[in-house]
């Protein structure tokens, strides 16, 4: 199987603190992989090496094979890695349909996608069709702040295919969503894996990563615990002591924002994925 | 409704005050030498003209590409200097020393930009207030080549271009108005374009931006250098208006002023750049009895718009624009008061 993604001991400290420490993973095309751990964990800065917003301070990250981790980020992008962010992840003060024409023209190439026109290529149609597809589709002319968190987030991962991205780094894509949407939010993201992308994500909750993901890479401290697929996961010892036991979290047990691992999806620990 | 294509095409998009202003100012810009006379007056309206050119440049670097050019009075000024050596010191025609100034800008713009758009937008301010000082002393100390504090004259009237000649002070103004016309619509393109896209997205969220697939450095690079050769473009302009050059045309507080212009007047618009041209011309010849006062007009006056108008004096009376047209259609009874989201982006 084609391997989308490849990190060979990537390291990256803050100070003394090690935030990423000597993380290797592969992921393979059309692959759903999650990353879960204790907040400070170091997941968002293994994202921001990957997409480059953060740079590595050794190790090697290759997309598709190729080099990237001295790329720029607009770089990474153009050869298909998408990210969303946790906070202001869409241009808020334009509309929708703006926000998509401007994934979709950031992509273009060569002269024509400097001085051409942003209307040139995207027709009329294909936006109408595309924004059906999010469930968009009498938003077009609404400004995208205005939009419910829900809708931002489909937004946000229809920009991120928009703009061509073929490996997509989701960071906890179901924050602040409510269950019902947070069950949407899995089909869409299973919807996304089918188009041939390959999707990474980091989230809190458990259910939601047990049900979605292939397979789950667990981090503390800033190093990886162990990866295996859900059951192997949910049946750790490692990450059981880490989750439910004493574990080494540095600084705070739970963080106010996420409020850490939700205590309701303990049971799916026990049980394991539930489908 | 959701059946008609969004309106987000500038031309299809109807009659908003931008563009009945627009039409109205233009109308004007035509017939002034027919009912000013050519006089003072159509020397000022000149003048306006050319500023308003360099307002346009200066917008494409201020408003649209976000930065700083607090110096970019350097171009205009290069851009003066190059056409008047060349016509004076070596007998160029204007109409081939014009294209040399703009390459001379354009290079200086490109150079500034690779060294200085890579690191933190500080630098670039500094850069850019360091190249307008720069260009002043050597200017002054170059005596030689630029008449030093002395100056550099006659620059002569650009040539006739078969049976028109451009001597006469109205065929000069309608000259200025074509240039000025000329330098409006490849700022329009631009904005236009995917760059005009690239340049949004920039400024209303950089981060994603880049996460897209935005070159930022790139994407100002192209447009910084664009800007400057159409400030040098104004400047081949200026040479030969003025004549007789002197060095106060490279003080280093003209692009200051004429970013204040630019924000009194409303930037990201063209009806504001012309404003803010009009009073960069303006506010100095009124104020003329003591020219203490007009730096101390053009403060109180930015301070004044961007405390009670962010968007500038344009941006404020478009606003009253649509709040009028608003309040006729629901007079009128229209079903829709609200204007479409799409109407007030493609205003000039
Ligand atoms: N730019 C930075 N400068 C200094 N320290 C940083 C920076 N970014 C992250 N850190 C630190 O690195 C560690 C890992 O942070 P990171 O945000 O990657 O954790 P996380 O696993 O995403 O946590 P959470 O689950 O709370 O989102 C934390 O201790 C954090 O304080
Ligand atoms: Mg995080």
């Amino acid at each position: 199987m084609t391997e989308a993604l490849t990190l060979r001991d990537v390291d990256r400290r803050f100070g003394g603190l090690k935030a990423v420490d000597s993380v290797s993973m592969t992921v393979s095309e059309g692959e759903i992989f999650g990353i879960i751990g204790p907040n400070g964990a170091g997941k968002t800065t293994l994202f921001n090496l990957i997409s480059g917003n953060v740079s590595t301070m050794s190790g090697a990250i290759e997309l598709y094979g190729r080099r990237i981790e001295r790329m720029p980020v607009h770089r990474r992008a153009r050869l298909g890695l998408g990210r969303t962010f946790q906070t202001s992840q869409l241009f808020a003060g334009v509309t929708v349909h703006e926000n998509l024409e401007i994934a979709e023209v950031s992509s273009r190439r060569g002269v024509g996608g400097w001085l051409g026109s942003p209307t040139a290529r995207r027709t009329v149609e294909a936006e109408r069709v595309d924004l059906e597809a999010w469930d968009l589709a009498d938003k077009g002319e609404r400004l995208a702040g205005e939009l419910t968190l829900f809708e931002q987030q489909r937004l946000a991962l229809a920009m991120t295919l928009a703009a061509g991205a073929r490996v997509l780094l989701l960071d906890e894509p179901s924050g602040g969503l409510v269950e019902s949407e947070v069950h949407q939010l899995m089909e869409l993201i299973r919807g996304i894996r089918d188009r041939g992308v390959t999707v990474l994500v980091i989230d809190h909750k458990m259910r939601l990563m047990m049900q979605l993901c292939d397979r789950i890479m667990v981090m503390a401290l800033g190093a990886v615990i162990t990866t295996g697929d859900p059951t192997e996961i949910a049946a750790d010892a490692r990450v059981r002591e880490l989750y439910f036991g004493r574990a080494p979290v540095r600084g705070v047990e739970r963080n106010e924002r996420t409020g850490g691992p939700d205590p309701a999806d303990a049971h799916t620990w026990r049980a394991g994925p539930t489908s | 409704m959701s059946d008609l294509p969004p309106a987000r095409n500038g031309l299809a998009s109807g009659w908003g005050p931008g563009r009945i202003a627009s039409l109205a100012v233009l109308l004007a810009a035509i017939l002034a030498p027919v009912v000013l006379g050519s006089g003072y007056q159509l020397d000022l309206l000149s003048l306006v003209l050319i500023n308003a050119m360099f307002l346009f440049a200066l917008d494409l670097a201020y408003g649209q590409a976000g930065l700083a050019a607090v110096g970019h009075g350097a171009f205009l000024g290069i851009g003066t200097y190059v056409v008047g050596i060349l016509a004076v010191k070596a007998g160029w025609p204007f109409w081939a020393a014009m294209p040399i100034a703009i390459l001379v800008c354009a290079a200086a713009g490109l150079l500034m930009g690779l060294i200085t758009l890579r690191l933190a937008g500080h630098y670039f301010v500094i850069a850019s207030l360091a190249l307008a000082i720069a260009v002043g002393l050597v200017v002054s100390a170059w005596q030689d080549l630029t008449g030093g504090a002395l100056g550099l004259g006659l620059v002569p009237r650009p040539a006739g271009v078969g049976p028109v000649s451009f001597e006469a002070p109205s065929a000069f103004y309608w000259l200025l108005l074509a240039a000025t016309l000329l330098v409006m619509l490849v700022c329009w393109s631009l904005r236009r374009s995917n760059v005009g896209t690239r340049l949004r997205s920039i400024r209303e969220n950089p981060r994603l931006a880049s996460a897209l697939g935005v070159n930022i450095v790139l994407t100002r690079l192209l447009v910084l250098v664009i800007s400057a050769a159409l400030a040098g473009f104004a400047g081949a302009f200026q040479s030969t208006y003025l004549g007789f050059i002197t060095p106060s045309v490279l003080a280093s507080n003209v692009g200051f002023y004429a970013l204040m212009a630019l924000i009194i007047g409303g930037q990201r618009s063209f009806v504001g750049a012309v404003i803010g041209a009009a009073f960069f011309v303006l506010v100095p010849v009124l104020l003329q009895f003591s020219s203490a006062l007009s730096p101390v007009f053009f403060g109180l006056a930015l301070v004044v718009v961007i405390l009670l108008a962010p968007d500038g004096v344009w941006g404020r009376l478009r606003a009253l624009g649509r709040w009028v047209a608003t309040r006729t259609r629901a007079a009128r009874g229209g079903s829709s008061a609200r204007l479409e989201p799409g109407q007030e982006r493609s205003l000039p």
